[in-house]
C-alpha cells in the first residue's frame, strides 16, 4: 500500500516532464553548414541543410534529389537572420551539427567580432566545427555547389581541408574553439583557412555538375588568411601559407623542392615534422627549430644518390629553402601586415612575463618588427625511393 | 491391524469407490486366504505374474503351516524389493505407487512388493539446454531416473538426500539434494524449512515448487536455476549449492542463484578458460543490449540528436523519413509483433513453424519497411535486442528482463538519456536489494568475493580455481583442479 502511495507521487512525476526538449528526427532539419555574408545594411545567412528525404517509395526510381538544400535570408542582425531562414523551410532548423562555417571575405574584411558571439553564446551547438573564409566570392555561393565525390558539400570543406592540412600544409584546420580562444587571447592573433571557386563556365548549383569527370565547379581550398584583432588583412601566398603552417608547428607532412638545374627539380616528402619555437629575451630574438625525415620524391638531375656527399647535398639544400622561405615569410608578415600570427609573443609571455611586460605596449609599434629570427632547420635523410641513380639510358 | 482381510478390502473398496483400476485377487495358499492388490495402471502385470504368483503358486506347492506364512512369502518370494507393513495408512500409500501389496488372512502385518510399471520415457538429450560438448543425457519425468543420473555422477557417501512428499493430492515425491560437508548447513535448513512449510493440493512439477519456495523475490528476475542437465546439477551439488528433484519433473531447481550464475552455461565448465571469458563478455554485452538498447536508441532519436555522428544522424533521419509514428510507438509495435512471434512459435507445433517464421520475417522484416511503416533502423534495433536475449537459457530471466526492458523505454521516451540514467539506477537499486536464499543477487560484485570474481565475468585459468566460493560453501579448501607442482 505505501508503495503504491509512493509511486502515485513519482510516476506522474514522469508524465509531467512535456517531454521537454522532445523532437522527433523526421522533424528537424538539419543543417550541415552556415555561411555568413555582408549586405549593405546587415547580413545575408545562407543555410545549408542536409536532405533527409527518400527519393520515393520506387528505389528503383532514377529521379534524384540533390542531398542537400540552401536557404538564404537577410535581415539587420545575424540571429534575425538566421530566424527568418524559417520562413522558408517547412522544419526546425537544427544546427547541433554544423561541419563548417563559411564567411564571406568582404565580412572578414570587415571584423568577425558579431559571428563569434552569436555562435558562442548558443548553447546548443557544438563548438567543434571548422571555420573558413570564401575567398574572392561569397559565402552563399561556395554553400551552393554540389561537389564531387562527397554527396554534401559541408563534408567536402571539412574532409578536404583536414586532408589538405595533413598532406601539404596549405591550410590549418581552425575549428571555433580554437577560433574564439585564439580571439580572447589578445596575445595572439587570428589566421583562418580559405576556401574559393574553381570555374568552368557553366553554373555548378545544379546535380549534373558532379555528372562529367571535370565539375564545373568545385569548392577548392585556397591559402590562409591573417588577421588583426577580428579583421582579415589579406590571404598570403602557398609558399608563405606553408611556410606559416610550419613556423605554427601544424604541419605534419609536405612536399619541398629545389631547383638544380635549369627547369630541373629535387623534391622530397618532409614527414614527422616538429617546431620548437622558443623566444629568448634579451636580446629578444626568436629560435624556431623544426626537425623531419626527408623521403626523397622525384630526382630529375643527374645526381649520384649512391654518394653521401650528393645527399648531404640534398638535405641542406631542402633545409636552405625551406629556412629561406620562412624567412621572406616572416619578414613579408611583419612588413606587409605587422601581426604576429606566428604568437611569438605568447610565447614569450609564457616563457618570461616579466619582461614581456616591459616591452608589451611597444610590441607592434617597433618590438614586433625589429626582433631577431633564428632558424634552425634539420631534416633526417630517410629513404631515396626505390632507385638509387636517375632514371635514364 | 491388517488381519481382518476381508474388512481391509472391503474399506479400500470403499474409499476408492471400487473403481476398476484396483485388482483384488483372491488365491489360497493352503488353508489361508491371502489377497493380491495392485493398481493396475501404475503397476506392471508382467512382474506380477512373473515373479508373485509363480512364486505362491510354488509355496503353496510347499505346503508350509500357515502361522509362518508370512516370514515364509517374505523369504522365498523372488521379487526383490520386500517391505512389511501393518497399517491402513501405508497400505494405500504404497498402493498408489504401484506396490503390490499381500495381505494374508489372520495377519497383523502385509507384504509390500515392487512391482512398478515403467511410466516415463527413456533419457534423451536435452532439448533447452543444448551444448556442443558435454554429456547429453537429460533429466525425464522419473524420480528415480532423475536421481540415478545424478547418483551416477556423484558414487559418494556425501551425496545425502532428503526425500519428502508434497501435496495432499499428489503426493508427489520431492528430493533435497547436496553434498554432506560442503554445502552450507544453514542453507540446507532454510531450504527445508521452506519446503516443510509449503501445504498444497498438488506439486504438478518442480516450477511449481519454485514459485513456492521463491516466494520472498518479489522481483521479475529469477532467484533459482531451472535445468535439465545432470552435469550442470553435479556442478552445482560440487560448488554447496542445493538441488531440488521432483517427481514428474524433467526440470531440477537449482539454489541459490545470483544474477551472475545466469552467464554460465554447461559448456563453460568444459571450454579453455580464454574461450570462456570471450563468451561470458560477448553475454555480458548481449544482457545490456537486450535491456538498453531500445532505449538508447529512442533517447538518441528523440532527445539526444547532438550526440549522434553526423554521417550517422543523416543515416537515420533518411531512414525515418516518411515514418508516421513517432520512435517509442514504432518500438513499442515492433517489440509487441516480436513477443507475439515468440510465444506463437513456441505453441505452434514445429512442423508450422517454418511457415510462422517466413511470414515474420517477410511481413514483419521486409514488408513494414517497403510500406514505410517502420524504419529499417527500429528493425535492427528490435532484432538486435531480442537476439540478444537469446544466449540466456533461463526463460525467467529474459522474461524478467522485458519488464526493465519497457520501463528504460518508457523513461527514454519521456526524458531522453537522462531517462536511461535514471532506469539504469533504479534497474542497479532493484538487483542489489535482491537476494537468493540469503546470497546477494550481485554477490561476486557487489559485495566483492575474490573467490566468486576468479569464475565471473572473466573465467580465470584452472589452476587457479582451487577454492569454492566462500559465499556457497565453508569448506573451500580445494577445488580439485591443478595439483600445485614444485618446481
Amino acid at each position: 500500500m505505501k508503495k503504491i502511495k509512493l509511486l502515485s507521487f513519482l510516476l506522474p512525476l514522469f508524465f509531467i516532464t512535456g517531454c521537454f526538449n522532445y523532437r522527433e528526427l523526421n522533424e528537424l532539419a538539419i543543417t550541415s553548414a552556415v555561411g555568413i555574408d555582408k549586405t549593405e545594411d546587415g547580413y545575408k545567412t545562407t543555410i545549408q541543410i542536409i536532405n533527409t528525404q527518400k527519393n520515393g517509395a520506387d528505389t528503383n526510381s532514377s529521379m534524384e534529389q540533390p542531398k542537400f538544400v540552401t536557404y538564404t535570408s537577410e535581415d539587420k542582425n545575424l540571429q534575425e537572420s538566421l530566424r527568418r531562414v524559417i520562413l522558408e523551410s517547412s522544419r526546425r532548423i537544427y544546427a547541433d551539427h554544423i561541419q563548417v562555417l563559411v564567411i564571406g571575405e568582404d565580412l572578414a574584411r570587415d571584423g568577425i567580432y558579431d559571428i563569434l558571439d552569436l555562435f558562442f553564446r548558443n548553447s546548443e551547438l557544438r563548438k567543434q566545427f571548422q571555420v573558413v573564409i570564401a575567398r574572392d566570392t561569397t559565402a552563399e555561393d561556395i554553400l551552393k555547389v554540389v561537389t564531387p565525390l562527397e554527396t554534401l558539400n559541408s563534408k567536402h570543406i571539412d574532409e578536404g581541408l583536414s586532408v589538405d592540412n595533413k598532406y601539404l600544409g596549405v591550410g590549418e584546420v581552425v575549428d571555433f574553439e580554437q577560433l574564439v580562444a585564439s580571439y580572447l587571447d589578445s596575445n595572439k592573433e587570428i589566421v583562418l583557412p580559405s576556401v574559393t571557386l574553381k570555374e568552368k563556365d557553366e553554373e555548378g548549383d545544379n546535380i549534373e555538375n558532379t555528372e562529367s569527370t571535370e565539375p564545373a565547379e568545385n569548392v577548392i581550398e585556397s591559402t590562409m588568411g591573417v588577421f588583426k584583432d577580428d579583421r582579415l588583412l589579406d590571404f598570403l601566398t602557398e609558399k608563405e601559407s606553408i611556410a606559416l603552417s610550419f613556423v605554427r608547428g601544424k604541419i605534419n607532412n609536405t612536399v619541398l623542392s629545389y631547383e638544380c638545374h635549369d627547369n630541373k627539380y629535387v623534391v622530397s616528402e618532409i614527414m614527422n615534422t616538429k617546431t620548437d619555437v622558443s623566444v629568448e629575451s634579451e636580446p629578444l630574438k626568436a629560435k624556431i627549430k623544426i626537425t623531419g625525415s626527408l623521403n626523397i620524391n622525384e630526382v630529375t638531375c643527374d645526381l649520384d644518390l649512391e654518394d653521401l656527399k650528393v645527399v648531404d647535398e640534398i638535405e641542406s639544400n631542402l633545409e636552405n629553402e625551406l629556412k629561406n622561405n620562412i624567412n621572406d615569410t616572416i619578414n613579408t608578415i611583419r612588413d606587409e601586415y605587422n601581426t604576429d600570427v606566428f604568437g611569438f609573443r605568447d610565447i614569450l609571455y609564457k616563457s618570461n612575463p616579466k619582461y614581456y611586460r616591459e616591452i608589451a605596449d611597444d610590441w607592434y609599434d617597433s618590438v614586433f618588427k625589429n626582433m631577431d629570427i633564428e632558424i634552425d632547420v634539420n631534416f633526417d635523410f630517410v629513404e631515396k625511393g626505390n632507385s638509387l641513380k636517375v632514371i635514364k639510358r | 491391524m491388517l488381519d481382518d482381510i476381508e474388512k481391509i478390502v472391503n474399506r479400500l473398496k470403499k474409499d476408492t469407490n471400487n473403481i476398476g483400476d484396483i485388482v483384488y485377487r483372491k488365491k489360497y495358499i493352503g488353508k489361508t486366504k491371502l489377497y493380491i492388490i495392485y493398481n493396475e495402471p501404475l503397476a506392471s502385470s508382467d512382474k506380477i505374474s512373473d515373479f508373485i504368483i509363480r512364486s505362491l503358486t510354488r509355496i503353496a506347492d510347499s505346503k508350509v503351516s500357515s502361522k509362518k506364512l508370512l516370514q515364509v512369502i517374505e523369504n522365498d518370494i523372488s521379487n526383490f524389493k520386500v517391505t512389511t507393513i501393518d497399517n491402513y495408512e501405508s497400505l494405500c500409500f504404497y498402493l498408489h505407487r504401484g506396490f503390490t501389496i499381500l495381505l494374508l488372512d489372520g495377519d497383523r502385518e502385509a507384504l509390500v512388493l515392487e512391482t512398478k510399471a515403467d511410466l516415463a520415457r527413456g533419457i534423451t538429450t536435452p532439448d533447452t539446454e543444448s551444448t556442443l560438448r558435454g554429456s547429453k543425457d537429460a533429466f525425464v519425468e522419473d524420480y528415480q531416473k532423475n536421481i540415478g543420473l545424478i547418483k551416477k555422477r556423484i558414487r559418494s557417501n556425501d551425496l545425502w538426500i532428503d526425500p519428502m512428499v508434497m501435496g495432499r493430492y499428489t503426493n508427489t515425491q520431492v528430493g533435497l539434494l547436496y553434498v554432506n560437508g560442503v554445502a552450507k548447513k544453514e542453507l540446507v535448513e532454510t531450504i527445508k524449512k521452506q519446503l516443510k512449510k509449503i501445504d498444497i493440493d498438488g506439486i504438478i512439477n518442480s516450477e511449481v515448487l519454485k514459485n513456492l519456495i521463491e516466494k520472498e523475490n518479489k522481483n521479475v528476475l529469477p532467484t533459482l536455476i531451472t535445468t535439465e542437465r545432470p552435469d550442470v546439477v553435479v556442478n552445482a551439488l560440487l560448488e554447496g549449492k542445493v538441488v531440488i528433484i521432483v517427481d514428474n519433473s524433467p526440470y531440477a531447481l537449482v539454489m541459490p542463484a545470483v544474477l551472475n550464475d545466469f552467464f554460465k552455461t554447461a559448456e563453460d565448465y568444459y571450454g579453455k578458460w580464454k574461450n570462456v571469458s570471450l563468451t561470458r563478455v560477448v553475454k555480458f554485452f548481449a544482457f545490456f543490449i537486450s535491456l538498453i538498447l531500445p532505449a538508447f536508441y529512442i533517447a538518441l532519436i528523440t532527445y539526444n540528436q547532438e550526440m549522434i555522428p553526423t554521417e550517422l544522424l543523416v543515416n537515420f533521419a533518411t531512414q525515418r523519413d516518411g515514418v508516421p509514428f513517432p520512435a517509442f510507438v514504432e518500438a513499442t509495435i515492433m517489440l509487441l509483433c516480436f513477443e507475439i512471434l515468440r510465444e506463437s512459435d513456441l505453441r505452434v507445433p514445429s512442423f508450422t513453424g517454418s511457415s510462422l517464421s517466413i511470414v515474420g520475417a517477410l511481413i514483419l522484416g521486409d514488408a513494414a519497411v517497403q510500406a514505410g511503416i517502420v524504419s529499417p533502423i527500429m528493425i535492427i534495433v528490435i532484432a538486435l535486442t531480442s537476439i540478444s536475449a537469446l544466449p540466456f537459457t533461463e526463460p525467467e530471466l529474459i522474461n524478467g528482463l522485458r519488464w526493465y526492458r519497457i520501463l528504460f523505454m518508457l523513461l527514454a521516451s519521456f526524458l531522453g538519456m537522462v531517462g536511461v540514467v535514471i532506469a539504469f539506477i533504479y534497474f542497479i537499486i532493484e538487483l542489489t536489494s535482491l537476494n537468493s536464499f540469503g546470497k546477494p543477487y550481485l554477490m561476486p560484485y557487489a559485495p566483492t568475493s575474490f573467490t566468486g570474481l576468479k569464475n565471473s565475468l572473466i573465467k580465470f585459468p584452472a589452476k587457479k580455481l582451487k577454492e569454492r566460493r566462500e559465499y556457497l560453501s565453508n569448506n573451500t579448501i580445494k577445488q580439485r583442479i591443478g595439483e600445485d607442482e614444485k618446481n
